[in-house]
Parts: structure tokens; sequence; C-alpha cells
């Protein structure tokens, strides 16, 4: 459209002044903006205020956002202009005139009579107050969104899923209230459904949350014994603690955990039979107690049972049944490998398991029988007695002496020797009764020789009842070796397989490093006890860091939770022979 | 002058008493590792969290009390100081309760938030201590007041001069000088953008257009141009007048729209300061809340 502005003008000679201006737009623009067409300055002029607009031969006027506008005196936002029409505008004028020839509209202004700079300057917005950016509209906006975006959405999410629906995938979840990364494994399980743990809102999680999966672990305190506790609180999450950085791992590994309890006479009031602990250093943990095996008499099947006593190291005495003189069999002098002729080795018998910690079962079969052979009649060195029940060697003596006595071409022994002066005449056997009696009878002599003198009785513990029958007159006493004196703590052979004291510039290893603990070489009796006591560990480890010391605490070598069922587990109760 | 006496207030009284907190935190917070490591959750964390909460409350109340100039206890210099002092100590006090552990929950929110706030706060201490003088050398001893009853005297001047000239340059200047421009959004006022327009009447049937004159320049040579064409002297003079009017009105222009701009910055970082506040206060309760429900 075409517009002819005539604008009034102060020029404060007294007469009447106008000048006009021409301007073509599709729409004339009225504001304070420098870029309006008309532009009317005033503190309450938006930049762009007024439209007008030339449609079909009508002059339209449109308030832009909420202006006001006066038109004839009366406010409006919107209206249909004819010529007389005055448009007020916070004290501007305009009025339509009738359009002069080529013009569709002419408007005549009057401006703002701004008389003091005071108002002058209100016409521009100098502060940030005014930028049209409100400082408390900023702060509740932030505010709020705030509040839904980590509250108020995520709860409901919470609230969309426990009603058995699953929440569309763009609203937050709880996920956004972790604290920290879930260990790996949980992660894994719960995924990303706070509420496998966290069953019940404002509520610690409970004990029972974790026994869900965790079903088989054990307590370390006994229900009797819990029961007593002062401190009776303890929860799962009391030590395990999931959320945390930087370590990976839920497993409390400070003193603090045993020492809390362990280091306090008051608290260990509930179990007197218990050692105060402090740490680990000379007088800080008592001296060890070894799980000794003893027989027990007969099970309700007749079978030999064994009892655990526990006893300090100190004077401590085995009963395996099994006759064994570590003195001897470390003696090169005395006893050497039948393979290479060397010493024996501690390795020789005693094999590390993969566990690190346990050595393979000690049998006959394995570990003597290369030596000791059960050979038992000089003429057949390759007949020999079965490793088994006293009447199966008689029966097998028996049967060797009636074949070989009822031998066609048998011939008594005869002594071909000279004797010696010193010593005794050999018995000579001779017996006169028929083939069956004598092989019987000397059968009988060879078992009597068997359990009381040479055989059997080198290494077993016989009881021989002369009142009975030849087969239930010896019974060789169970055999039972212990190979876990500690089952309920741990410890690595493995890492010390070479070792190196504080005290000795001397790297030992192999049977030197298992003689720096166990001193086998001086035990003369099975029932010595070879394990070593606290003082030799505290040479090297103490739970206080040290120079030349590796620390070591209390989770190296003891666990919190008991195995499950660890008596019927005790892998010191392995039968090796009967 | 406040912000000389706010760093060192009543002997730096403040940064003790905040030292002292940064000292105590750091000792609590060394005390953790036995059985749990550093963390939110170990008693030493949850005192250090408790106590930087307190701090955060206290602090955003005392940004309302230190603008408060009348009643109350304590002076707005004191309570100055001990809001940066100890605004300061609580950034520290946050870091050793969360142990450094970040991730994408409402916990590092509010950290984050935290942050916000305590680095606008160290801007706007910055702009404090620099930016009055700045604003005094600028202004020249004259109020802003003072500039823009210049200026209205200018404007009038130039409409007067600009009546005796040709139509074209009355027009030019006249609509230059109403549209100039002056601050305006926050934008503007901050990065001193000038929208200013002038009009040029259209040559022959054509109609008006409307130019930028950023800086005034556009219309300056508009004017200039007219010089070397004027009939007259008078008018060669008129226009002469007419220039000079222009070109000192463009030089208060100048120092008008650095004083709104050093104004402004002295003041826009309340704007993240203050919305970020509030919004941490929010995240601070959202923090402890979400805390407590999943326990």
């Amino acid at each position: 459209m075409n517009v002819l502005i005539r604008e009034q003008l102060d020029t404060g000679s007294g007469f009447e002044e106008f000048q006009d201006t021409e301007l073509q737009c599709e729409r004339l623009d009225i504001g304070s903006a420098p870029d309006q067409q008309i532009q009317l300055l005033g503190r309450d002029i938006k930049g762009n205020a007024l439209q007008l607009t030339w449609r079909n031969g009508k002059l339209m006027l449109r308030g832009v956002g909420k202006t006001s506008v006066q038109v004839n005196g009366q406010p409006c936002r919107t209206a249909e202009l004819q010529h007389g029409d005055v448009i007020e505008l916070d004290g501007n004028r305009l009025t339509v005139i009738p359009a002069p020839a080529g013009f569709d509209v002419a408007l005549e202004l009057h401006r703002a009579s701004n008389s003091d700079a005071a108002n002058f300057e209100n016409a521009f917005v100098t502060s940030l107050a005014g930028s049209g950016i409100s400082m408390r509209a900023l702060s509740w906006t932030l505010a709020a969104i705030t509040l839904l975006v980590s509250l108020l959405l995520p709860l409901a999410s919470v609230y969309w899923r426990d009603a058995g629906a699953e929440p569309p995938a763009w609203l937050p979840s709880d996920a956004l209230w972790i604290s920290g990364p879930l260990h790996p494994v949980h992660e894994l399980a719960a995924g990303d459904d706070c509420r496998s743990c966290h069953q019940q809102m404002f509520v610690q999680v409970r004990d029972k949350a974790c026994q869900e999966c965790h079903e088989e672990i054990a307590d370390h305190l006994s229900h009797t014994l819990l029961e007593k506790h002062p401190d009776n609180q303890i929860r799962c999450a009391s030590c395990h603690r999931e959320h945390n950085e930087p370590r990976p791992t839920l497993i409390i590994r400070a003193d603090s955990l045993c020492t809390d309890c362990h280091a306090d006479e008051q608290k260990m009031e509930i179990a007197p039979e218990l050692d105060i602990v402090t740490g680990f250093a000379d007088k800080a943990h008592p001296t060890f107690r070894a799980h000794l095996l003893q027989p027990d008499g007969v099970d309700d099947s007749g079978a030999a049972a064994w009892k655990t006593v526990l006893s300090k190291i100190d004077g401590a005495s085995e009963q395996s049944n099994l006759k064994f003189p570590h003195d001897v069999h470390l003696d090169p002098e005395k006893v050497t490998s039948k393979q290479d002729d060397a010493p024996l080795e501690c390795n020789s018998c005693h094999q590390l398991n993969s566990d690190r910690e346990h050595f393979a079962p000690i049998t006959m079969e394995r570990h003597c029988a290369a030596c000791h052979e059960l050979t038992f009649d000089p003429a057949f060195p390759e007949r020999q007695l079965p490793h088994g029940k006293p009447e199966e060697v008689i029966f097998t003596l028996e049967g060797h002496y009636l074949k070989r006595l009822s031998d066609p071409d048998y011939k008594p022994a005869t002594v071909k020797k000279r004797r010696r002066p010193d010593r005794k005449k050999k018995r000579v056997e001779v017996c006169s009764e028929a083939t069956y009696q004598c092989a019987l009878q000397k059968a009988a002599r060879d078992t009597d020789d068997q359990f009381t003198r040479q055989g059997c009785v080198s290494c077993h513990e016989i009881s021989v009842y002369p009142e009975r029958e030849l087969y239930q007159r010896y019974a060789v006493k169970p055999v039972k070796l212990s190979s876990d004196y500690f089952p309920s703590a741990r410890f690595d052979h493995g890492s010390h397989r070479s070792v190196k004291y504080p005290d000795d510039d001397k790297t030992l290893s192999g049977s030197e490093a298992c003689a720096s603990c166990h001193d086998a070489a001086q035990s003369k009796e099975s029932s010595t006890l070879l394990i070593p006591d606290v003082d030799r560990c505290v040479r090297c480890h103490r739970s206080e860091r040290e120079r030349g010391i590796v620390p070591l605490q209390c989770i190296g070598c003891h666990a919190y939770h008991p195995q499950p069922s660890e008596d019927a587990m005790d892998p010191a109760q392995q039968e090796v022979d009967e | 002058m406040i912000y000389r006496n706010v760093m060192r207030y009543a002997g730096g009284r403040y940064l003790w008493v905040a030292l002292l907190l940064v000292a105590s935190s750091f000792v609590l917070y060394f005390s953790q590792g036995g059985v749990q490591p550093p963390n939110g959750g170990t008693w030493q964390g949850y005192v250090l969290g408790t106590v930087a909460a307190l701090l955060i409350v206290w602090l955003a109340w005392l940004g309302i009390r230190k603008r408060r100039y009348a009643g109350g206890s304590g002076t707005v210099q004191g309570w100055t100081s001990a809001h940066i002092y100890l605004g300061t100590a609580v950034l520290l006090l946050a870091t050793l309760h969360c142990a450094l552990q970040f991730g994408w929950n409402v916990h590092t929110l509010s950290y984050v938030l935290m942050c916000g706030v305590i680095f606008s706060g160290f801007y706007g201490l910055y702009q404090y201590l620099t930016q009055p003088q700045l604003l005094a050398r600028n202004r020249a001893g004259e109020a802003r007041a003072g500039l823009f009853a210049e200026l209205y005297d200018m404007d009038g001047e130039a409409r007067r001069l600009a009546a005796r000239c040709s139509p074209a340059v009355g027009l030019a200047v006249k609509s230059g000088v109403e549209r100039t421009m002056l601050g305006g959004g926050m934008g503007a006022q901050l990065l001193q953008r000038d929208g200013s327009r002038f009009m040029q009447a259209g040559s022959g049937e054509a109609a008006a257009t409307l130019l930028p004159n950023a800086d005034q320049q556009p219309l300056v040579d508009f004017v200039a141009a007219r010089i070397p064409r004027a009939a007259k002297r008078s008018e060669a003079r008129n226009l002469q007048d007419l220039l000079a009017i222009l070109v000192r009105r463009q030089s208060l222009l100048r120092q008008l729209r650095r004083d709104i701009a050093l104004q402004g910055w002295l003041r826009v970082w309340l704007y993240v300061h203050v919305p970020m506040t509030i919004a941490l206060i929010v995240a601070l309760i959202v923090h402890i809340v979400t805390t407590f429900i999943y326990w």
C-alpha cells in the first residue's frame, strides 16, 4: 500500500508546519524499534506495537501481543479505521485523513511532547532489568524444570512401573537418582530396576533383598549370639556398600571390620572362648589353635568315627594312627628316591593342590608303595600282600602257602648261609603234618609276623586280640591324616614356595622354604605337629605397614562369612586308609 | 569504597573463618578410608554434606540480607565479605563431600549448579573489583542522567538545524535522531549492538527507505556528502553546523552505549547467579530426598 505520513513539526515558531513522508509497504509497523515505519518513543511502547494493513479498500488496525490502543478514546485491540479516526498510543496521536490522489492511506502524526530529558531517557531501555528478561521468572523456571526433571518425572516413572506398566522411554527414570555405579555383577542381575534392592521407599535395603539371590551365605554370628549381641543392627549393607567409588569391590578390607568387635573385650563377652585380637603382630594376635583329629569310636554304621579337637600349637600331639618318621625319610643317608637315588624332597609326597593351599591326599599306593613293597615270601618276590583288611591278608597268605606246599616240586627251605657267631641259629621251618595243616600254620606264623613284628605293623597301629580266632585276631587302627589344620583360615602355600626372611639375606626355595616353617627333619614321630605358630608368621607379616614387612590384613587369612556347612565340607577329614 | 573493603573486611576475618572451615574439612575427609572409601555416605561425608548444604542456604539468605541496607546486625561489607569467602569454601566442602564421584544423576546436578553459582559469583566479584573504575572513567565524572540531558539538547539542536536544510537532509537527520537506538535487549546492551536507522527520501517517484545507521556514521557521511553540493553559503554553514552536532552526538552515544554495556556486565552475572541459586536449593532438596528414597 502507498502511505502518506504527515507529521506535525514542533519548530517552536508558533506556525503549524508539516513534513510529508511517502512510504510503500505491505504492512505499516508502528512501535519504538528503529526499524518501524513509524517510530514512536515511549517507555510503554513495544518494539512493534501496532500493525496497519490495507485489504480490499479497508484499513485494519491490530495491536501486537497485549498492546491495548485507544481508538477515538476507546481501548481496543483490533479495529477497522475510517477517516477521522484517532489512534492514541502513550500520548502520540495518529489521525486517519483523506488520502490524496496516488495514496491508499494518509495519516497525520502528532508526537507526544517529551518536554524534559527525564522522559527522554525513559524512552530507552538502558538497564538489564528492563530488557524483558526477568530474573524472578528465570529463577522460577529453572527451579521448576529442576524439580520436574530430577524428582517428579522419575517419581512418576517409579509409580508407573509399580503399577505394572512400562513407562515411556522418554520419561526420566529413577536411574537419575543413582549415587554411583553398581557393581558389574549387580548391574547384570538387577539392570536398571532400582526396586529389586530398594524395595521400600525411605527404608534402608533389607537383608531379605540380598538373600533373594545370595541364599547360601551363612552369617558370621549364630542366631543365639546375634540375640545376645548388644549392637544387633548389622545389615548386609552395613558392610557391603553399593554405589561406592572408586573401589569396584563390595568387600571391606580394613582390619576394623574384625577388630571393631574382636578387639573389644566388652563386645566379646558374648563369646568368651575367643581371644581378643587387636591386629596382626606379636601379642596382638593370639597363638594359633589347630584343628586336630582324634579317633572317636565307631559311628552308627560301624565305621570309624573321628572328632576334631582344638589345640594350641605348642605341645600339641596328633593321633593319625600312622607311623611315619619324617626325619628318616628326609635323611639322604637312609632314604633316597628309588627312581633316581636322589634324596627325598617335601614335594616327593606333598603335592600342592590347584587351590594353592591344600595338598593332594597321601595314599599308600601313590606315595609309599614304590619303596615299601608288600612282599612276604623271599622265594616269590613278585607276590605282594593286598593293602586291605586283615582277613584279606590272611586269605592271601593261606592261599599262597597252600599252593606252594602242595606243589610236587616243593622243597623245604634249607639253610645255605653260614651262621655268624654273634647271631642265633635261624629257626628252620620243619613241619611234619599234612601239607594242608603245614600251609595254614605257615600262613598263621607269617600273619603274626606281619601284624606284630615286621610288615603291616611297621606303619600301622595294630590291635591284637590273642583270644580270638585268627581271622578276627588283628585289627588295624583306622588312619586319618589331617590336611587342613585351620579350616576357617586361608594360607597360600603357592606364594610361600620361595621365602626371604627380613633377618636373613638368603632366599629360600623348595624344601628349604618348607623346612623354614615345618621342622620335619627333626620329627621322629608322626604325632609331632609340624604346623608353625603365629610367631613364625609375624617375622614377615604384620597388619601395620612397616619397612621390610609384608602387610597382612585380617581378611588375608580369615573370611567373615563361614563356608556353608563348613564342618560337613571339612577337607581335613579325608580318609586315607583303614 | 565497598569493593575495596569486602576482601579485607575486618582484617580478612572471614578469610580466616573460611580457611579454618576448609582445613577442618580436609582433616575430616582424610579420616575416612577405614571401612569405606571416602564417600558422601560415611559419617564424615554426611557431616561435610550437611555443613555444605546449611552453608548454601545461609549464603543464599546472606545474598538477600546484604541487599537490605537498613536494619539487622552487621554491615553490608561484612555480609558481602562472608558471602564471598564462605561461598568459596563451600566449593571445597562439597567437593570433599562427594569425594570427586560424578555421574549423570541428580547429585552431580546439584554440584554442577553449585559450581555455576560459585563461578558466576567469582565473575561478579571480578566485575565489582574492576568495572567501577572503568565506569567512572567512561562517564568522566558525569552521571548518566546528565549524559541523557546532553543528548536530548543535541537532538533538539540537530532537529532545528535539519529543518533549515533541504527536505532530504531534514528527513534523514530527523529520522536519524528519532531512530537512534540505545540499549534495548540484553544482548544489545551488553554487546553495544546498534540497530539505529535513518530514512532516506526516495528520488522521484520512489518511496522513502530505511537505511542502517550503526554508530551514526552513515548519517554523518550522508550529511558530509551534501556540504560540497550546497547551493548557497548559508546552506553550507547550516550543514557544517549540523555535521558538528552529529559528530558530537556520535561521540556522546558511544559514551552512553559503553556506560550501558559496563553497567550491564556489572549485573548480568546475577542472571546466572540468582536463578542458579534457586535451582540449586531445589536440586539440593531433591538430592537429599532421593538419597533417602533409595536409602
